[in-house]
């Protein structure tokens, strides 16, 4: 029977045939492929089920046992509407995406598994919401997919994600902390934007709060210096995209506009618009060209 | 075509070649002086033909086709070998002759489909070779036309006839055909796509069609590293940024010129795919595949190679584009951005020229935006790069130095604008930087400063136009100084050398006007009326004119002429404000000195019915009363008072009526305790009345008679009197209601350790009235709520703003002492060191404050197991500054416990019965624990005589 059983397994490692699109398909270092259903699996080793057809309508089936060393990495049969979930524009909702990562989580340092690109749109989900306790949530899971995703890219957009998530969290002195780091670090345009963005976004809440704190600054010479010079920072971390990276449109859109936001704060109109015009005019085709329109009037 | 058609022409060949054995064999008998035969000339041109030995081809086959073309017998072999022939010498670039080959082969009903594929394509290509635009175009179009030809080479055709209506200037017509046709087609060829766009570019361009450029530069833009020619892309969207750049049409230039690569990476990714054409190139030779592909990617290739050692000549690259982006932003007016584009420039690029005079630009940008200290940091970034070799460093630092100066730092202005001329003697800016070095000394009082360096720009650049402004500012330095006769002299010699041929100088009428002002100051009053008359008549528009009528009209007075001095205060005009009240103020006070009393009280009254808002409407009230008092009638004096409060008192902006307020109780003082009471009893009713209006619009009213009630009452009771007003809290708005007012209410609070309303009020008051002269007691006042709510480091913040904002506050000692503490209580003794040794440093502080400074150091120095520092600091205080008693006490008692802790028991003795024996210290709880102490210890030793040692005999204290 042992025999036999070897037999099994080299004749279904060898051919790697009877891939079933539903199995779970191991990929071992030596370029071998053993398709079947994981039945234990640990960060030592892994069982895998291989059931063949022997003929006359009868069944085999065989389990083998490989150490981890050995694999090269696996690709998990999907779950019940997990593709869905990850090829559709439109995420089937938190609740299912969250029951979705919850059963893939375990893999989520796993080669080739699924679970970092589940676990950042489930905490996209929840950095929709409106609750902090949500974005508690988020930023729970950012910062476990940032410790143990297999993949790069999901590390990156973790720690990205963790940024808006402290944002959101108004943890606005660490989310700064956090964004210096990545800025200082990164050279992902994309990154840095972000990071950037993070932080003027953060320097824009504190010159909020000093505004509304000194209503009169305008005639505290001790006040004034603070206000315009964070005025002026702020202004010119909204606008590196735009002027650095310009043809990232979305990011130099949502500069532009959040550069008119602060020139509004100070009844800087004109330059507030400007803004604007730069979004209709170059970057009309963005999500923020509508609120471009509306801060020009009518007639724009 | 490539080896299907290489094959074919071999098959045709050899079969050919049988047939023309025989003629070869008759040759051979026939010439013996000939070497080869058709059929040799016929396998040898073959055979190179087969491994691209067009030459050897070409020449072997022209030799068949001259030698045998015209024998009936070779006729097939001609007619299958044309073909060949025609691509061969094709092959040697020799078009015109490879045209005729052509034509007749493509007449050959008998040619194979893959030939008439080659040579129709050929066709076109030699035509526009020989430059037949039109015939070519129309060879293009045919071949393109029909369905059957080559995918790979229809597509290369619709580039050719684009390409030959561009040859031919017909740009628009070349690009819309390219964007018709071009998505189509070369929908599978992204390579061709490329080349296609780069060819709509140019002709879009060519043709005018700007915005459709544009449109591609953007369309393209995504698929730039797909492209084959992308230096050739990028330089066509730097030609259309700068076009949209010269004709102001800044967003589009800014759209274009955002999509253009730094020149490593432009030059990077096109020597990459230079790299990967060459090495299809040997593929391509190896496979000996269609000339007409090798042909094409030739040309593709040399083409590439022309750019990129074209675009490896351009000089600054980088820093010239990004100069132009950064200029359509200051097209827009866009100062901001513009500045930050070129910083980014002279923070990240080499150190080029246009890097150089954009460092101008980006310094005068930031000026416009008044963002001085980022001139300031542009300037120092610009010495970073280029050191001393910067072309326009004197204008650099010359702009730094004026930064400097409008962000009101003029020491370092001062220095800055020295360096300039220090540094660039012969500049142009050099005799400006040493005039405004002057200058500046001018601005920081320091006149002899000022003096030295004009003295020292009229020595050193003679000619100068500066001269004149120094001459000028000489006269007014030395009349800063005082020195009244030599700055009118000096004033004259600068009118005497300005004044030559008919011309004004630039200051003549301060010049004037300081003339006349320095006969005053010296007293002459008589010269300076003179001299104030004349320039009123001559200069009675000027900015000067209304102080000119003032200071006539003091010199009238300092003449005894009363009369004139008042007439010249009345030409004073209104709009002058503190001059126009400065001499109603004089006139009423020379109306006093002639005893018009009555007189002066009207005009006091006018003043306060015309100007209710000034700020010395109260004195005008006071002066009234002062009248009412002079002529014996006192009562009116209060109800002047009293009747400027009914009309002004609820009106919260005029903050001047709390001074009116304050002075109130002056006019009941000669009425004793009763017209206090009468005093108390009237504000008490107008308080009940002012609560009990109906619209409830007498509540700053209310709150004046409240706060002036609690003042009255705090004189006669702290307790009751800060209870009183406690009471008007809720009456106060710190957002509208004098600062005064709240702060004394929020005292109140705190006193009561009601922490959070005082905080609530002083939080609020500081808010808004950032500039309150009760600034100081807010931040005390929330420094030590903050100590009472268990928050140090909050307390240290507040206090470290008192020092920072109100550092000539009367309250900055025992704030200081405060924080010194609780520098102390946070276990950060060396802070509270420093702290405390600075009040001592002030020599502004109070005895009585300096004293409490010695006794915490003295603590401080127990604390810290320093018992001798410390009994030397407790002693100053008792030599020093004996008149404050308790701190005398504390000090003397403490000294003893330092000593004793010393084990100097004798001296702690001798200190406690020094004590002891200061009776006006007998009050104090150290004086009774002293002589408690004192009477437990043995009496003191008799004086040591000569010879023998002193024992101590004090035991432990």
């Amino acid at each position: 029977m042992r025999r036999w059983l070897f037999l099994m397994v080299a004749v279904v490692a060898m051919s790697g045939s009877s891939l079933a699109q539903e199995a779970d398909v191991v990929h071992l270092k030596d370029g071998t492929t053993m398709a079947g259903q994981i039945e234990v699996i640990t960060d030592d080793f892994v069982d895998v089920r291989t059931t063949v057809s022997i003929g006359g309508g009868k069944m085999a089936s065989a389990k083998r046992q490989f150490k981890m060393a050995q694999v090269d990495y696996i690709d998990f049969a999907p779950l019940p509407g997990e593709v869905e979930a990850l090829e559709k524009p439109d995420p089937p909702g938190t609740q299912a995406l969250a029951e979705l990562w919850k059963q893939r989580r375990m893999h989520v340092h796993r080669p080739n598994s699924t679970a970092g690109q589940l676990g950042l749109l489930v905490a996209q989900e929840y950095l929709k919401s409106d609750s902090d306790y949500d974005f508690k949530l988020a930023l729970d899971l950012y910062v476990t997919l940032e410790n143990e995703a297999w993949k790069d890219e999901t590390r990156n957009a973790a720690r990205e994600g963790r940024l808006r998530a402290l944002i959101a969290l108004k943890r606005l002195d660490e989310a700064m902390a956090e964004a210096r780091k990545l800025a200082a670090e990164s050279e992902d345009s994309r990154m840095l934007i972000e990071a950037k963005f993070v932080l003027a976004r953060a320097d824009f809440e504190k010159l909020k709060q000093l505004v509304e704190d000194n209503p009169k600054w305008l005639e505290d010479d001790i006040v004034r210096p603070e206000i315009e010079a964070l005025y002026h920072s702020t202004a010119d971390q909204f606008l590196f995209p735009y002027l650095f990276h310009g043809t990232e449109s979305e990011s130099a859109a949502r500069g532009l506009m959040s550069a008119a936001s602060v020139y509004s704060l100070f009844e800087k109109f004109t330059l507030a618009n400007a803004c604007a015009e730069d979004v209709i005019a170059l970057y009309s085709q963005t999500s923020h060209a509508e609120q471009a329109k509306k801060l020009l009037g009518p007639g724009q | 075509m490539g080896l299907q058609v290489r094959k074919l022409v071999a098959v045709l060949a050899f079969a050919v070649g049988l047939l023309l054995s025989l003629a070869g064999a008759q040759d051979q008998t026939t010439d013996a002086a000939v070497a080869e035969g058709p059929a040799e000339l016929l396998k040898r041109g073959v055979a190179a033909f087969q491994s691209n030995d067009f030459a050897t081809a070409e020449a072997a086959l022209s030799q068949f086709f001259a030698d045998y073309g015209e024998n009936p017998e070779a006729a097939e072999a001609v007619r299958v070998h044309r073909p060949v022939l025609a691509i061969a010498k094709v092959g040697m670039k020799k078009f015109g002759e490879a045209l005729p080959l052509i034509g007749e082969s493509l007449q050959d009903p008998e040619l194979k489909p893959e030939l008439e594929d080659e040579l129709s394509f050929w066709k076109g290509i030699c035509l526009t070779q020989q430059g037949e635009l039109v015939a070519a175009q129309e060879a293009f179009g045919e071949y393109f036309i029909d369905a059957k030809h080559s995918p790979a080479k229809r597509q290369e055709a619709l580039l050719m006839f684009a390409s030959l209506y561009v040859q031919q200037g017909f740009h628009d017509v070349a690009a819309d055909l390219l964007k018709e046709q071009g998505p189509q087609v070369l929908k599978s060829n992204p390579e061709a796509a490329s080349r296609a766009a780069v060819l709509q570019l140019y002709s879009r361009i060519e043709a005018g069609d700007l915005d459709g450029a544009l449109a591609l530069v953007r369309e393209q833009y995504p698929k730039l590293d797909e492209m084959t020619q992308v230096v050739s892309f990028q330089m066509l969207a730097l030609k259309l940024g700068s076009g949209f750049l010269e004709a102001e049409d800044y967003h589009k230039a800014i759209a274009c010129l955002q999509r253009i690569w730094p020149a490593d990476r432009l030059m990077d990714f096109q020597t990459e795919r230079l790299e990967e054409m060459h090495k299809r190139m040997d593929v391509l030779k190896a496979r000996r595949v269609a000339q007409a592909t090798i042909f094409q990617l030739d040309g593709i290739i040399r083409r590439v190679e022309r750019e990129v050692d074209n675009f490896a000549k351009v000089e600054n690259f980088d820093s010239a584009l990004r100069l132009r982006l950064a200029t359509a932003f200051q097209g827009l007016e866009r100062y901001r951005e513009a500045a930050l584009v070129m910083e980014g420039m002279l923070k990240t690029l080499p150190a080029d020229p246009v890097v150089d005079s954009a460092t101008l630009s980006l310094m005068q940008c930031w000026m416009a935006i008044d963002r001085w200290p980022k001139a300031v940091e542009a300037a120092d970034l610009y010495r970073q790069k280029f050191g001393d070799d910067g072309e326009n460093l004197p204008l650099v630092l010359f702009l730094r130095a004026e930064a400097l100066r409008e962000d009101q730092h003029p020491a370092q202005a001062q220095l800055a604008y020295g360096e300039v001329w220090e540094k660039f003697p012969d500049s142009d800016l050099a005799p400006k930087s040493l005039f405004m070095q002057g200058f500046m000394y001018l601005s920081q009082d320091d006149n002899e400063g000022a003096l030295y360096h004009f003295d020292q720009l009229r020595k050193k650049y003679p000619d100068s136009g500066m001269i004149e402004a120094a001459d000028y500012w000489s006269g007014m330095a030395m009349a800063f100084s005082k020195d009244y006769e030599d700055a009118r002299g000096a004033m004259h010699a600068y009118l005497k050398k300005y004044s030559a041929g008919g011309k004004a100088p630039s200051y003549n009428t301060e010049a004037l006007f300081r003339i006349a002002v320095c006969a005053f100051s010296l007293a002459e009053y008589q010269h300076a009326i003179e001299l104030f008359k004349t320039f009123i008549v001559e200069h009675g528009d000027s900015a000067e004119s209304d102080e000119a009528r003032l200071l006539l009209g003091d010199g009238y007075l300092g003449e005894g002429e009363i009369d004139a001095g008042v007439a010249a205060y009345q030409t004073i005009r209104e709009t002058s404000t503190r001059f126009f009240e400065d001499g109603w103020f004089k006139i009423g006070k020379a109306l006093r000195m002639t005893e018009r009393v009555d007189e002066m009280g009207e005009h006091f009254v006018t003043f306060v019915d015309k100007y209710p808002g000034s700020g010395r409407m109260p004195e005008a009230v006071y002066w009234i009363g002062w009248t009412h008092t002079t002529n014996g009638e006192p009562d009116k004096a209060r109800d002047i008072y009293w009747k400027t409060i009914e009309e002004h008192g609820n009106n919260p902006e005029m903050f001047t009526m709390e001074d009116l307020f304050m002075a109130l109780p002056k006019t009941y003082a000669e009425l004793g305790k009763e017209g206090r009471d009468d005093l108390l009893s009237r504000l008490e009713r107008m308080m009940t009345q002012a609560s009990l209006a109906d619209d409830g619009e007498r509540n700053t009213m209310a709150l004046r008679l409240a706060w002036l009630r609690g003042h009255l009452l705090i004189e006669r009771s702290e307790e009751v009197g800060e209870t009183a007003l406690m009471v008007a809290t809720p009456l106060v708005d710190p957002k509208v209601h004098n600062p005064w007012v709240s702060v004394d209410i929020a005292d109140a609070q705190l006193k009561a350790d009601n922490l959070l309303v005082a905080k609530g009020l002083y939080t609020e008051t500081r808010k808004w009235h950032p500039r309150a002269l009760q600034k100081d007691r807010i931040f005390a006042g929330l420094g030590r709520i903050a100590i009472k709510q268990g928050e140090p480091k909050q307390a240290i913040t507040y206090f470290e703003r008192f020092e920072k904002e109100t550092a000539q506050s009367m309250r900055l000692g025992e704030v200081l002492l405060d924080k010194a503490q609780l520098l102390v209580d946070t276990e950060q003794s060396d802070a509270a060191l420093v702290t405390l040794e600075g009040i001592l440093e002030q020599p502004t502080m109070s005895s009585e404050t300096k004293a409490k400074t010695l006794l915490a150091i003295g603590d401080l120095m127990m604390k810290d197991k320093e018992p001798l520092k410390a009994a030397a600091y407790y002693e100053r205080i008792y030599a020093m500054y004996g008149k404050y008693g308790p701190l005398v006490a504390s000090a003397y008692w403490r000294r003893a416990e330092a000593l004793s802790e010393l084990g100097e028991g004798g001296k702690a003795a001798e200190v406690l019965r020094e004590l002891v024996a200061r009776e006006d210290l007998r009050q104090y709880e150290e004086w009774r624990l002293a002589r408690d102490k004192v009477d437990t210890l043995p009496p003191p030793a008799p004086a040591t005589a000569p010879g023998e040692e002193a024992t101590d005999a004090g035991g432990e204290v």
